[in-house]
Formats: C-alpha cells, structure tokens, sequence
C-alpha cells in the first residue's frame, strides 16, 4: 500500500511539474480595427484569456475585460506600461483605453501579481 | 462601463461586491459555529452525520468562489491562492465523507473553519485595501462642482467641467476656485493646503495665478481661466499619482518570479509531507493527511504579491496629499542610492526674485546704459536692473547688434558706442580697465552679492551690485538633509566668492560656481561618477541636469516643466518639500522591504511547522489555524503597508 501511494506521489509531482512549469501553447488574438481604433476582449477567468493579445503600434486601442470570476484576484488589473489601473465588475465588461505608441511586449497583472497576462504590440 | 463611467462610480460597485463576500462570510459563520462547539466539546446532537450536515452548506456558499477561480485557473496552467485553499478544504471534506461512511474521526470542521475563516480574511482585506487606495478618491473629489461665471455680461452658474479657457469667474468667500486661472479683479487669501499641501493661506492679487479646487478664505475676487479639464493642475496630480501607484518598483519583478513557482511548488512540497509521515514514518493516513493540508492552506502567495504594491499606493498617495508627487515606484530605488544632494542656485535655494542693492559710478549713466541692453536680456539678473531703471523712470534706448554671451553678458551698440553689461570677467576680456572698482567688487561679492560692470568702449562707467536672497526656509532644510547623511552641493553660474557667501549663509557642503548653464547636466555626471546624486532644480533651465541625475527633484510651484521633467514634483516652492521627499521615498521603500521581508518569514517559517518538521517539540499545528494564519497574513502587509500614513515627513 505504501508503496503504491510513494508511486502515486511521484507520478503526482511529475504532473504538477509538467502541467505548471511545461511548454504550454497560450492563447493569442489580435485585435480588430474599427474606425481608427482597435479593439480587443478578454476574458477575465482564472487567468486572462487570451493570454497574449496583439496590437498595432501607433493606433489608439480599446481592451474590453470581461470578469467573469469572482474572485478577489481579480478585483484589480494593473498595466504600469501603460499607466493604468482599474477595478473590474464582475460579469460587465469594462473597457480600458491605452496608446500603445512603443512596440514590444508589455506584462499586465491582477492586483496580486499572480496572474498575468502580454500586450505585443508591433508595427 | 468604461474608464470615465467606472470613475464616476466607483463606491456603487463596490458595495454590490463587499456584500455578497460579506453575506458568504455571514452564512458560512452561522453554519461554522456549531462544529466549533463540537470541536470544543464533542457532544453535539446528531454526531458525524450533524457535521456533514453543517459543513455542507459552507462548502456550497462560501466555497464556490475559491473552487471556480481554482479550476479555472489550473485549466489555464496556473496556480494561485484560490488553488491551495480548493485543494485543502476539498481533501478535509471528502476525506471526512470518506470516513463518515468507514466510521472513522471526520473532519469537517476543519474545512468549515477554512473556508470561513479565509473568508474573514477577504473580508478584512477588501476593508483595508479601500483605506490604502483612498488618496486618488479623496483627490477627485476636490474638484469643485460649479463655477460663477460672466457670460453676456451676467452672472449665470455653470457646472465646473461646462468652463472654457477665458472665462471670466467670479470666486465669493468660503467658495471653492473651480478651475486654474489668473487674478484679473480683487485679493483675497487663497487655502491651497488641499492641493499643494502648503499649510499657510497665501495671498493672490491681480496677476497672481489661481488652483483649481483651493479654497478662497476671505476677500471676493475675479479670475480668468487659464486651464480647464484635464490640464488642470489638480488633473495633472491626479493622472501622475494614478501613474505612479499603477507603476513597478524594480523589486517586483523579483517577487513575480518567486510566485510563478510558490503555488505548485507548495503542492509538491505537501505531497512530500504526506508521503514523509505516511511512508516514511509510519503514521495514521489521516494524520498525514492533516499535515499535508496545513502545508497546502497556511502557504500565502497573496502576502508576498501585496507587499509592494500596497505600500507604493500608500506612500505615493501620501506624498500627493503634502505636495510631493513621486513619479513611480523606479524612483523609490533611486532615492535609496543617493548620497549627494546638488542643487541649482538661483529659485531654488533662492527666491529668483534678485534686486538691485548696490550702485558705483553715476547712477543715471550706468541704469541708462545698462537697461537698454538688459531690456532684451531674458537672465534673472536683468529683469532686476530693469525694474530698478523703470522705478527711476529711466528708458531704454534704441541699440543695435544686440549679442547675449553666454553665462557672462551682452554686448550691443548704443548711440555709436560699443556697451557691454556682464562680469568684470567679461568686461576685462575685452580690453575694459576694471580696477577702479575691483576692490569694492570683491567686497560686494563676499556679501553674496552679484556683480555686473557697465562698460562703452573700454571705459567702466560703473558697477551694479544685485542680490537673490536665499529663501526664508533655505537654512532649516539644508540642515536637515545634513541631518539625514545627505552632503549638499550648490551649482551656480555665480561667480566663486559670491556663490560662497551664499552657500556659508545657507551652510552648504560645497559649492560649484561659474558654470555654464548648458553645463550644468555635466557637472552633475561628473559629480555622479563618484556617487548617486539627487539633482534639485526649477526644472524650466535644469532639464538636461533633472534628466542626468539618478533622481531628478523638480521645484516650479506646479509648472507644466516642472511635473514634465523630474523624477519626483515638489508642487510647493519650499526646500524643505526636498527633505521631506526623500524621507519619504526612503521611508516607502524601507516599507515594501518589510512587508517583503515579513511574508517571506511567514512562510519559511509557517510552512514548516505546518508540515510537522517540529512535531518532535510538541509544535503542531490544526489545518484551520493554519488557514487563519494564511488569511491574515495578507491582511497584515495591508495594515503595515496603512501604517505608513502614520510616518512623520
């Protein structure tokens, strides 16, 4: 029996290894333009959904996050590269207008720091 | 809802959250409290099969927002707080079923207790978070709701944001000023504390410019707009404060690293507890079981995630409120490396309002002479020959080949002379006997005074002697940045003796004089070669310098160049705001480095004695207590992280 639960352990660690620190294709969207703006959802449940999305550099842009946990994680998403901040609802989408003038990748967060989401923006 | 909508309102979404976490709580707490009874008394009516029955409903009310978020997120390949607290109740409660049907001890209190004591916690945690973000709300709401404004020569009252730059506005006592603008009819004492932090009413006459959201103490005055909506000073405050706390300290990456690898990694260490007491010592399958549960919920990534953030949005919130504007959280690094404070002269250890105190030579000959040329100068220094010469009635006259040398004068033609106006330098490079009145020029010099010769041709007419005291406050804040290990360095276009008796006025450490002002970025490089420097300026001339120093100290009485171009804003003119930033700063980052240090001991030290590394001394620990610690060990980085409103700067 012990031996068994020793060799289920080890298998267990090897999964959580592999599930959490393993090469996982994310997800990824770009945006679309509409009118000189370009916009973009994500869905705000464990995680961002997309995980990465793209944007144009030089266009005015419009990330639409629509929470749907209610967890306190997510009560806040930051994006310092862009200099905003703000407190989602939960199940109503809010929209966060950014100018991503500068291309590169840029990392936005919950309020925690635990989950984290991409910004590239390219020419 | 957009960015506008949800500033508008904010507190309604709130409420609407708080309560369905607070009526989890609530339920959860009814049904928790009869399985404490049991655990403390062991005689509750309808035995194991009653503990199911209350454990239930807590599972259902108040656990779904862990296990949803939990799932979700493991589906994405990520882990968080919500992963540890589902797997630790979810193990104590089908464990329990388990045992309930085998007839062995059940725990379902245990998982009861979890769940609601880590709903406390959020409970705590939303309450104080509130009290950490409030700077930025308590801004906004200082913008006045309505203005009296002339419009088709009558008073008519329109709502603040409906104003338009020129407006003419008419501000009653006790009003709030609704918009910036300047005085055009009228005094008054203005209570700018609000805005600026300056404590003082200060007195505004025509001419004077105005703050939006200051308050008018006495007189009735009339101003015109000069700004409205978000190029507001107070719009300006607000979007730099909501920056700076939405910014990283660089610190935080390191901590990002560190949390991306604490949930899964805690989970193995859980199955390695498990397995240790199971296996490897030999003990009951429930006991192993509870230690590996404490090792899942007293582990709390959430402490370590909060610590910088919170204590960067207290500190920056607290600044904004006295007047002093960090600009991210960069600059709080920064500020810990400096060691040297550099200062520029002229407005920023002095008043920038020089005078003329002394005059050799003929006065009317010299003025006459030296206004013309002045009156196109744009230095300091001419404006207050200038004034002296229109107070005396003097005019300029009309001259020719106008030519400002940089950092020593300006030279042009006057009734078919060659006239110069600059230091005896300048004058003597060019061919002019100064020795008439070297002697006094020296003495003036050492008084910190400035002093300018008056020359046509090769001839020196005379000598003008112009003061900029240092400001009223200039001794005291020198004297305390020496106090708090700063050296101090004056860097000044001056000449060396005049610079010297200003800097011995003030009791500055050392002084660099005669530098160009394009030199000014290089000498503070040069300085920085040997140790971080903190460049203190007006930030209009002092960019590049601002811009070259590991942290730029702009001063300009809320200036557009000002807030443009410094690391941290001081909106008031004061020195002292100088000290106090950098005490600040220090006192912010000293902040997030104990917040930091504290979560990383709690769990160093809390996920061992969970796991029963010191059972051996009798050090054991229920899984519930353990979910209490992990509650408020967020909880608590939140009240350090408040605590700092209570620091002195």
């Amino acid at each position: 029996m012990q031996l068994i639960v020793l060799l289920l352990s080890l298998a267990a660690i090897g999964i959580i290894i592999w599930w959490f620190f393993g090469k996982h294709k994310g997800s990824r969207a770009e945006a679309t333009a509409e009118g000189g703006v370009q916009k973009i959802e994500i869905v705000v449940d464990g995680g961002y959904k997309p995980e990465a999305v793209q944007l144009k550099a030089g266009v005015p842009a419009e990330i639409t996050f629509l929470r749907k946990s209610a967890s306190s994680c997510f009560d806040e998403v930051l994006l310092p590269d862009f200099g905003k901040q703000a407190q989602l609802p939960v199940n109503e989408p809010y929209t966060i207008q950014i100018q991503p003038d500068k291309e590169g990748v840029f990392t936005y967060s919950c309020g925690m720091h635990m989950f984290f989401g991409k910004i590239e923006v390219k020419s | 809802m957009s960015e506008a909508a949800m500033t508008a309102a904010p507190r309604g979404f709130k409420k609407r959250f708080s309560l369905s976490l607070r009526w989890s709580f609530v339920i959860s707490l009814l049904f928790t409290l009869p399985l404490v009874y049991e655990m403390i008394f062991h005689n509750l009516p309808g035995g194991d099969f009653a503990q199911f029955l209350l454990a239930t409903p807590v599972m259902l009310v108040g656990g779904p927002r862990f296990f949803k978020n939990g799932w979700a997120a493991l589906k994405n390949h990520k882990a968080n707080m919500d992963t540890l607290i589902t797997v630790g109740t979810l193990t104590a409660y089908f464990y329990s079923i388990y045992a309930l049907t085998q007839g062995l001890f059940v725990y379902f209190e245990i998982a009861a207790l979890l769940v609601t004591f880590i709903l406390l916690g959020q409970v705590f945690e939303e309450i104080t978070k509130g009290r950490a973000s409030q700077a930025v709300e308590k801004l906004l709401h200082l913008q006045a709701k309505d203005a009296l404004v002339v419009r088709d020569s009558k008073e008519v009252r329109i709502p603040a944001n409906e104003l338009q730059i020129d407006d003419v506005v008419i501000v009653k006592p006790g009003e709030k000023i609704p918009t910036d603008g300047t005085v055009i009819e009228g005094s008054s004492y203005i209570d700018e504390s609000l805005v600026t932090g300056e404590s003082r009413p200060v007195h505004k006459e025509v001419g004077d410019s105005v703050i939006g959201a200051s308050i008018n103490t006495a007189g009735s005055f009339r101003f015109k707009t000069t700004k409205v909506g978000s190029e507001t000073l107070l719009a300006q405050i607000i979007d730099l404060v909501k920056q700076a706390q939405t910014s990283q300290a660089p610190i935080q990456k390191f901590v990002d690293k560190i949390s991306h690898y604490f949930v899964p990694i805690v989970l193995i260490l859980s199955i390695v507890t498990f397995n240790v007491w199971y296996v490897l010592l030999g003990a009951p399958v429930a006991a192993a079981l509870l230690f590996a549960v404490a090792v899942v919920v007293i582990a709390c990534p959430c402490a370590l995630g909060l610590a910088t953030p919170t204590a960067l949005m207290v500190g920056v919130g607290m600044g904004a409120r006295r007047g002093v504007l960090i600009k991210s959280g960069q600059v709080l690094e920064d500020a810990r490396a400096v060691k040297t404070v550099v200062m520029d002269k002229t407005g920023t250890i002095t008043l920038g309002q020089p005078v003329v105190t002394d005059i050799l030579g003929n006065e009317d000959e010299v003025f006459s002479y030296a206004v013309s040329l002045e009156n196109l100068s744009e230095h300091p220094l001419a404006r207050a020959i200038v004034s002296r010469a229109s107070e005396r009635g003097l005019k300029p006259d009309k001259i020719s080949d106008f030519k400002a040398h940089e950092g020593k004068g300006v030279s042009g033609s006057v009734k078919g002379q060659v006239v110069r106006v600059g230091t005896l330098q300048f004058l003597k490079e060019n061919g002019v006997t100064v020795d008439k009145h070297s002697s006094q020029g020296r003495r003036l010099q050492s008084e910190a005074k400035t002093v300018v010769g008056v020359a046509t041709d090769k001839k020196l007419l005379g000598i003008i002697a112009i003061q900029d005291a240092p400001k009223p406050d200039a001794k005291e804040a020198i004297a305390a940045l020496h106090k708090q290990g700063y050296r101090t360095v004056m860097l000044t276009g001056d000449n060396q003796t005049t610079a010297e008796a200003i800097a011995q006025q003030v009791g500055i450490d050392e002084v660099i004089a005669e530098v160009m002002p394009t030199d000014k970025a290089a000498a503070v490089a040069k300085i920085q070669e040997q140790t971080p420097v903190a460049f203190v300026g007006d930030g209009i001339n002092d960019a590049p310098a601002l811009a070259v120093a590991r942290l730029g100290i702009a001063m300009g009485s809320g200036t557009d160049v000002a807030i443009e171009s410094g690391d941290i804003v001081l909106v008031r003119n004061s020195l002292m705001d100088v000290s106090r930033a950098l005490r600040l700063s220090r006192k912010t980052f000293g902040r997030i480095k104990l917040n930091l240090f504290w979560a990383s001991i709690y769990n160093l030290i809390g996920i061992p004695i969970a796991a029963g590394v010191f059972a051996w001394a009798g050090l054991i620990l229920n899984p519930a207590l353990a979910g209490l610690a992990m509650a408020f060990s967020s909880v608590s980085v939140m009240v350090s992280s408040i605590a700092l409103l209570r620091t002195k700067i």
